[in-house]
């Protein structure tokens, strides 16, 4: 009876041990969220960009780090260092967009066009007013949403 | 009007037009880290980095949102974030400064130049002066920086925790490449 015992706790302890290890190996590895199955915030180029223009400290607390989802007019389309696809979204302040950073390369994409894009806000850049440099307001992991 | 303010005003205009032909600039620039670890090596990049460079004076000017470091493993951008940078609280990175040998960098001409940067770079509250060895590299008439320099987490006041501090370098090494693609 007591030798049952002590095999039970022994095996009891082995599968906790065991679980641990597995959560925390899982934990250790995690890869980045899944934007394109993750929930979204829905909202317009402009009017995100106007949130951040008119009071970024509020606009950081609602959207910085969150996953939304940017409807907009494709500006400018290009690529950055690392081939990464660039797509710049329109906003209502001259010179500012929606730059976001693609996690996927879009074909058949054109300027002109009202699209949506899905990823993560990282905020507003710098502006520069000697310069007359407006800040763009960044998405990083964004991907295209049909 | 008379003829002289046409002239001056019109001299004015081609001076600030001038001057700003001058200003190059990017908004999506890559700055990478790499720090050596024991259990594994730690490595980000961010491709949203801001940079405006003077090409008559020298002048340059890097903001960096520290949210945009982007790391393959959730748990490591969470630490960087929330332990670390404290990127709420301090979002952005920033560096003044100014190429010091600028005249030497013909901006019309394919090259590699070996230039000096030094400045001030702000990161989680605190600023320090920094000084590296860099290269203007032009081809086809737009400049990419490029630097590789050390920097101290003591430096910043970024502590690690006593649990992982045999774990985590005490130094990080920043890889800057800059394309200066745009012109104001």
């Amino acid at each position: 009876m007591k030798s049952n015992r002590k095999k039970i706790f022994i095996l009891t302890l082995a599968i906790v041990l065991v679980a641990t290890g597995a959560v925390g190996f899982y934990l250790f590895n995690k890869g980045p969220v899944n934007i394109k199955k993750a929930k979204a915030v829905h909202i317009d180029a402009s009017v995100l960009y106007k949130a951040f223009e008119t009071d970024s400290a509020t606009a950081n607390k609602k959207f910085n780090g969150k996953i939304l989802q940017v409807k907009g007019t494709i500006k400018e389309i290009s690529s950055n260092q690392q081939n990464q696809q660039v797509i710049l979204l329109s906003t209502t302040a001259e010179g500012a967009s929606i730059n976001s950073t693609m996690e996927e390369n879009i074909k058949a994409l054109q300027t002109g066009k009202t699209i949506m894009l899905k990823g993560i806000c990282n905020g507003i850049g710098e502006s520069d007013e000697d310069l007359g440099l407006k800040a763009d307001v960044y998405l990083t992991r964004a991907y295209h949403i049909e | 009007m008379t003829t002289k303010k046409i002239i001056a005003t019109l001299a004015v205009t081609i001076l600030v037009i001038a001057a700003h032909a001058q200003k190059v600039y990017t908004k999506n620039g890559n700055i990478s880290f790499f720090s050596k670890a024991p259990l594994e090596n730690i490595t980000a990049d961010n491709n949203q980095v801001m940079s405006v460079l003077n090409q008559q004076t020298g002048e340059m000017q890097f903001s960096v949102i520290i949210k945009s470091f982007k790391f393959k493993k959730a748990l490591m951008e969470e630490h960087f974030n929330e332990n670390y940078l404290e990127s709420n609280l301090f979002p952005k990175a920033v560096f003044k400064g100014a190429v010091s040998d600028i005249s030497k960098v013909k901006f019309t001409t394919d090259g590699i130049y070996n230039v000096m940067v030094s400045g001030d770079l702000t990161m989680h509250g605190v600023t320090n002066k920094v000084s590296t060895a860099g290269t203007l590299t032009i081809k086809n008439g737009v400049a990419l920086g490029s630097s590789k320099f050390i920097v101290k987490l003591a430096d910043y006041n970024i502590a690690i925790p006593k649990l992982v501090k045999d774990n985590i370098s005490e130094t990080i090494e920043i890889t800057v490449n800059c394309e200066y693609n745009q012109k104001l």
